[in-house]
């Protein structure tokens, strides 16, 4: 929602998680001053202020909306598979780490 | 229907919607088209265990009506020799021999420096500590290419790095293999003779005919390089073999619409291929205003694709190396060396570029970051760093972790994800993130386009197309592939 020269968004944190809203926030710092509270029951309220005027801030509010999701996924997909990415770049550097372990044994 | 009624279980699989029937792809890259009206029997487990439909599910490891370990056991045979690329740690090793250069291309992403500047020559100390720490890697190929800049113009170094790599592998008796980039201006009798003499290959750049190649590819004082380049190409092909001269294209502005002249350019010159390139969002090319949109890129490929297929239906082998790639990771079993689409990406573990003053980094378009002040994927310096610290290090390890398109949001999810990879560099370069945001990343749609375009051809079955396949994935020549499939 545009109030006057601010954006103010409320996330439902029965959705989000704080990470994600922390990190969507994070990410606007770039063009705006930003700020995350809570307000009443499951919601958190984010407030942008542009860093300059001539933003914007229609765009800026679905660019926000679009990166929540996005930060949402690479949490859930976090928890979803991060014992494959283990998996996976253990076995990466797995060459690398049997020579460390030939070095060793020889000295 | 509970579980124990079901007549059989389905196994990890990945799906999409093609048409109007449905794709299924297995963990190790094994696809299978079926109707919606099956999908939809399938998944309400209403399928008869003796349909044609149902063994052909089986035989891709969709479905098992047996207890799931088999299949599961050979379903993991399969996936590790889809991803048995992560043995070869690491196999090419890029030594920029200097940052001088006798052109100026206007997409030019690894910044050169004017030809009198030896201070960004690599030095043979340099050279020496580099070729130590590449004879480190746990790989049994070790390719060694020569970039720069122009390596011809440091060539001392070119020779010292071949005759001590040469000396070391006496010990280390690795699958050894030099490859020289150049663009072959400087390229003379002494030159030559080295090259055949310590078997080293050639890749080149040659951007189609004159007027395409010349429209970017430009010495420093501004005039064209097509016609000695031509010449060139023609010398170094007679003394060191066809097969020992390779080049390359890079597609902008200027051609992107000729792409059917740049393959009759590449068939006039000799070349048995040609690898359609897009340009890369670095250096001078966003400078210069190079690119073009991803619609019009798909478009032009496909185009040529299609006459690149006809020219061999038309009796005359040559092949689309990008297509080849990923029909290889299609229709093979096989891994393939290709580090650019992996996953996790190739970026230090499948190749490492050495910098003139002994930087190390994932890729040389890292090592343009750098020079753009970001050095977030420098692994370390050779004369600073053991190989351990550089390889094993924090930089390799992110970059590694944030690469894995398993687990990377839209491609954890992709049936394409087997035949697709990432890119981890460019995905810091264009949009500031090591993941990326595939919805809005230009090298997301171009891989996913072709990959649907090539799985598209291969749907529609048709014998003289999958020949043709077949020969470029063998690298044999049509008439051959025909044969063998009469007997």
């Amino acid at each position: 929602m545009i109030k006057g020269y601010e954006l103010v968004i409320r996330i439902d944190m029965s959705i989000y998680d704080k990470v994600a809203a922390l990190k969507t926030c994070y990410v606007f710092q770039d063009r705006c001053h930003t700020s995350l509270e809570p307000d009443s029951g499951t919601i958190m309220i984010a407030t942008l202020t542009p860093k300059k005027e001539s933003l914007d801030l229609q765009k800026i509010e679905d660019e926000f909306l679009d990166e929540l999701i996005d930060q949402q996924i690479r949490i859930e997909n976090d928890k979803l598979f991060s014992d494959t990415r283990k998996m996976i770049v253990e076995q990466a550097f797995k060459p690398i780490s049997y020579a460390e372990l030939k070095t060793k044994i020889r000295k | 229907m509970t579980f124990k009624e079901r007549a059989y279980s389905i196994l990890p699989c990945r799906f999409m919607r093609f048409g109007n029937e449905r794709l299924l792809v297995n963990e190790a890259g094994e696809f299978i088209f079926i109707s919606e009206n099956d999908f939809a029997r399938l998944r309400h487990y209403q399928l008869d265990i003796k349909d044609e439909i149902f063994l052909n599910l089986k035989t891709r490891h969709i479905v098992t009506d047996t207890d799931p370990a088999l299949p599961i056991y050979l379903l993991a045979t399969k996936y590790r020799t889809k991803k048995s690329f992560l043995n070869d740690f690491t196999a090419l090793h890029i030594f920029i021999i200097t940052l001088r250069c006798n052109q100026k291309c206007k997409y030019c992403q690894a910044s050169s420096e004017d030809e009198t500047r030896t201070e960004y020559d690599m030095s043979i100390e340099t050279a020496k500590k580099s070729v130590d720490l590449v004879f480190k890697s746990p790989s049994q190929a070790i390719k060694i290419e020569f970039q720069g800049g122009e390596p011809f113009l440091n060539f001392e170094t070119v020779k010292y790095v071949v005759q001590y790599a040469q000396k070391l592998n006496k010990v280390y008796r690795k699958n050894l293999k030099f490859v020289v980039c150049t663009n072959l201006l400087g390229l003379n009798d002494e030159i030559l003779n080295y090259l055949a003499e310590h078997k080293i290959w050639i890749s080149t750049s040659l951007d189609g005919p004159k007027e395409s190649h010349d429209a970017n590819r430009i010495t420093r004082k501004g005039s064209g390089t097509y016609d000695i380049v031509r010449k060139n190409i023609q010398i170094a092909q007679d003394k060191l073999g066809i097969d020992r001269v390779s080049a390359l294209m890079v597609t902008t502005r200027d051609n992107i619409d000729k792409l059917n002249d740049v393959v009759d350019e590449y068939i006039n010159q000799r070349f048995n291929s040609l690898f359609i390139r897009t340009i890369h969002p670095f250096g001078r090319a966003v400078k210069e205003k190079l690119g073009y949109d991803v619609d019009s890129f798909i478009k032009n490929y496909e185009k040529t694709l299609d006459y690149i297929i006809k020219i061999n239906l038309d009796g005359l082998s040559f092949s689309e190396q990008y297509a080849t790639i990923i029909l290889n990771k299609i229709l093979t079993p096989f891994a393939t060396s290709y580090v650019d689409l992996q996953s996790p990406a190739g970026t230090g573990i499948s190749c490492a570029v050495y910098g003139y003053d002994g930087d190390v980094f994932v890729s040389d378009e890292a090592r343009m970051l750098s020079k753009m002040g970001d050095n977030r994927f420098l692994m370390g310096n050779v004369h600073k760093n053991s190989y351990h610290g550089i390889f094993n290090g924090k930089v390799i390890r992110e970059t590694i972790e944030n690469s894995c398109v398993e687990t990377m949001p839209l491609c954890s999810e992709c049936a394409f994800q087997m035949y697709c990879g990432a890119d981890p560099v460019r995905n810091c370069s264009v949009q500031s993130d090591l993941m990326g945001h595939r919805p809005t990343s230009e090298f997301h749609q171009i891989n996913y386009l072709i990959i649907r375009h090539l799985l598209g051809l291969i749907k529609k079955n048709d014998r003289d197309i999958m020949n043709v396949f077949w020969s470029w994935i063998t690298n044999r020549p049509l008439k051959e592939i025909v044969r063998s499939k009469r007997r």
